[in-house]
């Protein structure tokens, strides 16, 4: 028996993106609702909340941040923001005050997608935690697996037998946090506060330096990393596991 | 400042109490008595004349026009009532006595005068002199004055020198009312703000253009406002507060002080226009930058959307014919055009940042592996093999990563335009001394000699949008304190080079932790 089809409240105010939004949803399957305003949005996500909300920021009558806001204070219903590239402030206010992730504009379907995926698969667990293991990179090529069960990372190479990767206690705790939320942003000051605590949120540089050590352990070419990926300005993210 | 001097001098003569002189007059002529006296040889009474004189010729020179005419009055009845037959009384027997003591009182009366009118001539030939010499240093540094500050510290200055009072200077902005005046410039402990001084000197002085100086109506008393005029208009006021009740200026002080307003009112007119002409210069430049940035904008978003139109267009009206291999390749022409506008408009806001020349730079402990590797991750750079060579070991800089992500992006972007498919391209980072060069290098044609010296120039236009792109780089690393510049020496190919400076200290990090 498959699910109901995820429902989706797509808020935008140009027409062009929106019917694109909402055309491209449809076909991979959502049931798609539309806003073209904040009151509008406002009516519909209290009288029908959807599985997740798709928000466009600079709306014509307010700014997305407040329905954030709003929202937040009653469900903890997914929230991916759209927004555009230098507009890093607004990202971290939006992610601040609640929002799940966000796709910089312009976006193509595949970015669109795994964010709404990824999304609605935190929504429905707020604690996400991921049973058994999961496996970064393709079977047979460069990758790592990471069982939180057992607490055992494994690097895979190509032609080398698998090896448990040995990993200090601040760079466990840093890796079982970007996999527990994998393929979500995570803010530089979420990531301090819940590895290193409350003291340390502005120390940007500890991340600097340990996500650097995780890719050197990890990533088949550090200095173009295809998992650990860096969002400047605002944080990281861990990529989608290819198995799990 | 002997000048200084030499007038408080005058001021001191003139300002000694009349009693004071007037005893002095006296003491004068009860010596030359005495003299004369000591001298008594009768019948002829022209020596005793002669002394009594000297001591009226010293009052006359000494005391003043008054005191001295009381010199000659009691010199004559002196001459009278000690020398002239019968002495010791004011009667007069002979007729030729009558005589000397005529001629005696009226030498005494005209000598005084002549004496005292020469000494004022000289006074005020002197206090002329001392003024024009007040007024041509109060010139000479006003012209020095650039900005209205000055202009004002310069006038309170001299000022001070001619009157004892609490001085101000406020400035009309053009364009604006006498009220919205603005203090530049202040001297002593008056609080300029709390009497509604501008108020009072738009009624009384502006009201009527040719009163030149009027006590201020409101309370309290004791002020004066001067407007500073000149040929365009009233430039601001001059306010004084005699602090000293009772106390006014004279003749002489207001007559230097007016012509000092005059001198300031037309010391600000040309700091004004001054400003004004720098200003107008900067617009016209502005404005110049906007067109050329307009002009290359519009020639950068037509070539993609060029390509963008007629892709679309053919896979609308040919839809039926194009087989699968067309429409990947129209889709993915349409794709690759819309990343080079985004590329373009990204730059475009940056370059509004920096053009507005209050670039914020959110700087934060960055790591310049991860800055090169978000630039390679943005289309479509993601999809070009790249030679990286920056290590994760180099040092932490406080940069805007943000920023600096474009500013590596459109360097290596460039380097993908202008090279053939397949050039190598590479990116290599490494620390000297107190600083870290970022290198971007491709092996492709180079940079021709002649187009070497405007690659930076803002908007300087290539094709495709080279002048842009490169500018952004440029101010974007200049914001950080660091430079960029076309490596001459690449032995082919074109090398592009960021220095960015290195912070003084490293931030603290934890303690590195055994694994288990």
């Amino acid at each position: 028996m498959t699910p109901p089809p995820a429902r989706i409240l797509v808020v935008e105010d140009e027409e062009p993106i929106r019917r694109f939004l909402v055309n491209t949803l449809k076909a991979h399957g959502y049931v798609v609702a539309e806003a073209a305003t904040l009151q509008q949005a406002r009516v519909q996500v209290t009288a029908d909340p959807p599985d997740a909300m798709l928000l466009d920021l600079g709306l014509p009558d307010g700014d997305g941040i407040e329905l954030v806001r709003e929202v937040r204070s009653w469900s903890a219903l997914p929230i991916v923001v759209l927004s555009a590239r230098g507009q890093e402030r607004d990202k971290v206010q939006a992610l601040d005050a609640g929002a799940d992730d966000y796709v910089t504009k312009p976006f193509g379907v595949p970015e669109l997608l795994a964010r709404v995926r990824v999304s609605l698969r935190h929504g429905r667990r707020v604690e996400a935690v991921p049973l058994g293991a999961m496996t970064w990179g393709k079977s047979g090529a460069a990758g790592f697996t990471v069982d939180l069960e057992r607490r055992i990372v494994t690097r895979h190479r190509a032609g080398e037998p698998d090896a448990e990767v040995r990993l200090t206690a601040t760079e466990s705790r840093l890796l079982f946090e970007l996999v527990r939320q994998c393929g979500k942003v995570r803010l530089h000051a979420e990531l301090l506060r819940v590895v290193w605590g409350p003291a340390y949120e502005h120390d940007v540089a500890y991340l600097r330096v340990y996500v650097g050590q995780l890719r050197r352990a990890l990533e088949p070419e550090p200095s173009r990393p295809r998992w650990f990926l860096t969002e400047p300005g605002i944080g990281y993210r861990l990529a989608e596991p290819e198995e799990r | 400042m002997a000048l200084l001097d030499d007038s408080a001098q005058q001021r001191r003569v003139a300002n000694r109490r009349p009693r004071a002189s007037f005893a002095l007059a006296v003491a004068f002529t009860a010596t030359a008595t005495m003299a004369a006296h000591l001298a008594f040889h009768p019948p002829d009474l022209s020596t005793e004349a002669m002394v009594l004189l000297v001591g009226v010729a010293a009052s006359a020179h000494w005391c003043g026009r008054w005191p001295s005419f009381a010199s000659a009055l009691l010199a004559a009845l002196a001459f009278n009532f000690l020398f002239i037959e019968p002495r010791f009384t004011f009667t007069i027997a002979e007729p030729s006595y009558v005589l000397a003591f005529t001629v005696m009182a009226a030498v005494g009366l005209g000598l005084a005068g002549l004496v005292a009118a020469v000494r004022g001539h000289a006074a005020a030939a002197h206090a002329r002199e001392v003024d024009l010499a007040a007024s041509l240093s109060f010139t000479r540094s006003l012209a020095e004055a650039n900005e209205v500050e000055d202009a004002g510290r310069i006038a309170i200055a001299n000022l001070l020198d001619v009157v004892a009072a609490d001085l101000a200077v406020f400035v009309v902005a053009p364009g604006t009312q006498l009220e919205a005046a603005s203090l530049v410039a202040s001297h002593g402990a008056t609080d300029w703000r709390a009497p509604d001084l501008l108020a009072a000197a738009r009624t009384q002085c502006v009201a009527d253009e040719a009163l030149p100086i009027c006590d201020a109506l409101g309370p309290p008393r004791g002020f004066l406002i001067l407007p500073m005029r000149s040929q365009r208009g009233t430039e601001g006021v001059l306010a004084l507060h005699l602090r000293e009740a009772g106390v006014e200026l004279t003749t002489h002080q207001r007559a230097l002080v007016l012509s000092f307003a005059q001198q300031a009112g037309e010391a600000l007119e040309r700091i004004a226009s001054a400003a004004e002409r720098v200003r107008a210069r900067s617009e016209v430049e502005t404005e110049r930058l906007r067109s050329t940035l307009l002009a290359s904008v519009a020639h950068d978003l037509r070539t993609p959307l060029t390509t963008i139109t007629a892709s679309a267009s053919r896979m609308l009206h040919e839809a039926d014919s194009l087989d699968a291999a067309t429409r990947i390749e129209l889709a993915a022409s349409v794709l690759a055009e819309s990343n080079r506008m985004n590329e373009l408009v990204a730059n475009l806001l940056f370059a509004t940042r920096l053009e507005a020349g209050a670039v914020a730079l959110r700087t934060q402990w960055t790591s310049l592996a991860e800055v090169v590797a978000s630039a390679l991750e943005r289309p479509p750079l993601r999809d070009r093999s790249v030679e990286v060579e920056v290590s994760a070991e180099l040092p932490l800089l406080d940069a805007d990563p943000v920023l600096l992500e474009q500013a590596i992006y459109n360097l290596l972007a460039n380097a993908f335009r202008h090279t053939p498919p397949g050039t190598r391209v590479a990116v290599r980072a490494r620390t000297e001394a107190n600083q870290c060069t970022v290198d971007v290098i491709d092996d492709g044609p180079g940079i021709p000699e002649d187009r070497r010296g405007f690659l930076f120039r803002r908007f300087a236009h290539g094709s495709h949008g080279l002048g842009l792109g490169l500018a952004i780089s440029d101010g974007i690393v200049r914001a950080h304190g660091g430079s960029l510049q076309f490596e001459t020496d690449a032995a082919n190919g074109a090398c592009f080079r960021i220095r960015l400076p290195l912070p003084a200290t490293q931030p603290r990090l934890p303690e590195s932790e055994p694994i288990p």
